[in-house]
């Protein structure tokens, strides 16, 4: 009983090709790389992942209707990534783009219909002054000859050390008071807000809300999970803070904001945030376009949504008459209510 | 009298020796074998992307197998240890992802009669642990999705052995299929910034059964003598799946399989008995 050699033999003969094809399974797709395919793809995954459809009361079942018509099979990858993208530009959402290798479709009208109230050119020349301010980790700083201190933080992206943030609050700590310029901060890591925000908060504090998506329909959420800010176990800053803002403050500097303006010694200045409270992820065409979306809503400690911006506690805009003179409104504006709070302390 | 006590304690003495002779444990050495693999992987992980991944998997595998001390010959047990990789990329070659598991198994085997002296046919259980992750670069808060079970596998193998041309060829082939276990998924647009920087870490860790995961291993090899040692080759099949929170999670790897095995035996002599004296259990030829 048994195989005989003449089978053996054979079986190894052509076990290497045997082998050879079972280790060379395809890849399947579920999506056709074409225009249509493409399309629906696309409309499938924000259907199923984005977070603000409620909430923007968008009809995404008649956005479909609406721009399907207008895909053609014959039509070039330029004509369907415009029409993609102004399907995109109806969710009036900065943290959605489509990403392809030759164009990057943007939603930004929540910073370009609006005033800038920034100039970063001014802000070097008139006040830093090159050469008069140190660099921590990705924040400028320095004290200010009225004796304030002043820090800018351009993205929430660049690292910062607890070292850094030790660093520039004992160069402040005999000020009357600190800026945080967190203007034209388009955002970066979450993680970031509460490691700079701890620094203003002697106790433990509830900053707000999030939730995620537990499934495809676009209401289903889960329960809003409670986040908190708890001070940092070190140096800490006593005085009164001020935080510059601009419409281009987005996103995670959106979030630095709303978790801010809950604190004591902190008065918010200047335009109102840009929004952008959604987490964004990430999927894909399957012609290999990125599209980002949001998906996990962050809510403010009122569990009210953020995603269209904060209103400042004092509304300053920048004129353009001071600025042509070198004068910095919103910076201008920051000094008086420190100096104003130390006045009444 | 004395000469009467002097027979017995020589019969006796005679008896206890033959007992001992016939207690003599055969030897049951260890068959290792370190394998490496090189295939196809494809990767499916709807938390990071809707569209199918594809490409090459690499595998560093180590098995170890031996009849147990327990069951009368009858029970063998099995370690497997594993390192396997997945570098795939999307159907328009401009994205890749990255797949990385770290797997160990341990089973216990009941040798089932098979009526052939050189068909070993095993049937056991198995423990199975697997943690790894998919990782794809283009993504902003979803770049990564971590992966985790722990199942109780039913498996089952059948050991041929032959000869070519005085040549002791070994086949083996291997199956395992997950049956019940618990393993790790975010919920649907579930950030790992919830999970990890706020701890919100509830729901995460679910049962899984064929309802709901789909876990198989499939392992052909051929061992040929060489030398003191044996020649491994074969062809190796991974699938792990599963289906929860409206995501889908696929891994599927298929492997050329090369390697070496060898089986060890302790030089220590056991009740002054030579190791030649001893029969030998194998595990494996």
């Amino acid at each position: 009983m048994g195989l005989s050699n003449f089978h053996i033999k054979g079986l190894l003969r052509y076990l290497p090709v045997l082998l050879l094809l079972l280790a060379s399974c395809g890849v399947e797709y579920d999506y056709a790389d074409n225009p249509q395919g493409n399309f629906e793809a696309l409309w499938r995954i924000l259907d199923d992942r984005y977070c603000f459809f409620e909430y923007k009361d968008i009809d995404w079942n008649n956005i479909h209707a609406q721009y399907e018509p207008r895909i053609k099979q014959q039509m070039t990858d330029k004509q369907l990534f415009d029409v993609l993208a102004e399907m995109l530009a109806e969710l009036k959402d900065g943290h959605v783009n489509l990403y392809s290798s030759f164009n990057t479709a943007r939603y930004w009208k929540w910073f370009e219909d609006y005033e800038q109230n920034f100039d970063m050119n001014l802000l070097t020349r008139s006040y830093l002054e090159p050469g008069g301010y140190s660099i921590a980790g990705g924040i400028r700083y320095k004290i200010m000859p009225n004796n304030i201190g002043y820090m800018y933080y351009g993205s929430f992206s660049n690292p910062i050390g607890d070292g850094n943030l030790d660093e520039i609050i004992a160069a402040f700590i005999s000020c009357e008071g600190m800026i945080i310029d967190v203007r034209d901060n388009g955002g970066g890591t979450l993680t970031t807000v509460n490691q700079i925000a701890s620094r203003f908060t002697n106790e433990k504090i509830l900053s707000g809300y999030v939730q995620h998506k537990t499934g495809t329909g676009h209401n289903d959420f889960s329960p809003l999970t409670a986040t908190y800010l708890e001070p940092y176990r070190g140096i800490r800053y006593q005085k009164p803070v001020v935080v510059l803002v601009n419409r281009s403050s987005f996103s995670a500097t959106n979030n630095f904001v709303s978790v801010m303006r809950e604190l004591p010694n902190v008065t918010i200045v200047g335009d109102r945030s840009g929004g952008g409270s959604g987490l964004p992820f990430s999927s894909e065409l399957p012609n290999g376009w990125t599209v980002r979306f949001s998906a996990c809503p962050v809510y403010g400690v009122d569990k009210q949504h953020t995603e269209f911006g904060i209103e400042p506690d004092i509304y300053q805009s920048m004129s353009t008459a001071n600025m042509l003179v070198g004068i910095d409104d919103i910076i201008e504006r920051g000094y008086e209510v420190i100096l104003e709070s130390a006045r009444n302390r | 009298m004395i000469k009467s006590l002097c027979l017995c304690f020589f019969v006796l003495l005679s008896a206890a020796v033959f007992a001992q002779k016939n207690d003599v444990k055969p030897l049951r050495p260890v068959t290792a074998a370190t394998t490496v693999s090189i295939g196809g992987g494809k990767i499916y992980d709807t938390y990071l992307s809707p569209i199918k991944y594809g490409g090459q998997a690499f595998g560093i595998h180590h098995e170890r197998m031996r009849v147990s001390r327990f069951g009368d010959g009858c029970l063998t047990s099995q370690h497997l240890l594993s390192a396997e990789a997945e570098h795939t990329e999307n159907p328009a070659g401009n994205h890749t992802m990255w797949g990385a598991s770290f797997d160990y198994t341990y089973g216990m085997f009941y040798r089932v009669a098979s009526g052939v002296p050189d068909l070993k046919i095993l049937a056991g259980a198995q423990l199975a642990s697997c943690f790894g992750v998919a990782y794809n670069a283009h993504n902003s808060n979803n770049p990564a999705n971590a992966k985790g079970d722990i199942n109780l596998q039913l498996s089952g193998m059948v050991i041929y052995r032959w000869c070519i041309k005085g040549f002791p060829v070994t086949l083996r082939y291997q199956t395992s299929v997950a049956m019940v276990g618990v393993f790790f998924c975010p919920e649907y647009g579930q950030s790992y910034y919830e999970i990890f920087s706020l701890g919100d870490t509830g729901g995460i860790v679910h049962f899984g059964s064929l309802h709901n995961q789909f876990n198989m291993q499939n392992l052909l090899t051929i061992d040929i003598p060489v030398n003191t040692w044996f020649l491994r080759i074969g062809y190796r099949n991974n699938i792990r799946t599963f289906r929860e929170n409206h995501l889908r999670s696929q891994i599927y790897t298929n492997s050329f399989v090369i390697g070496m095995s060898k089986e060890f035996s302790s030089l220590r002599k056991k009740g002054k008995v030579d190791n030649r004296a001893r029969s030998v259990l194998s595990a494996y030829y």
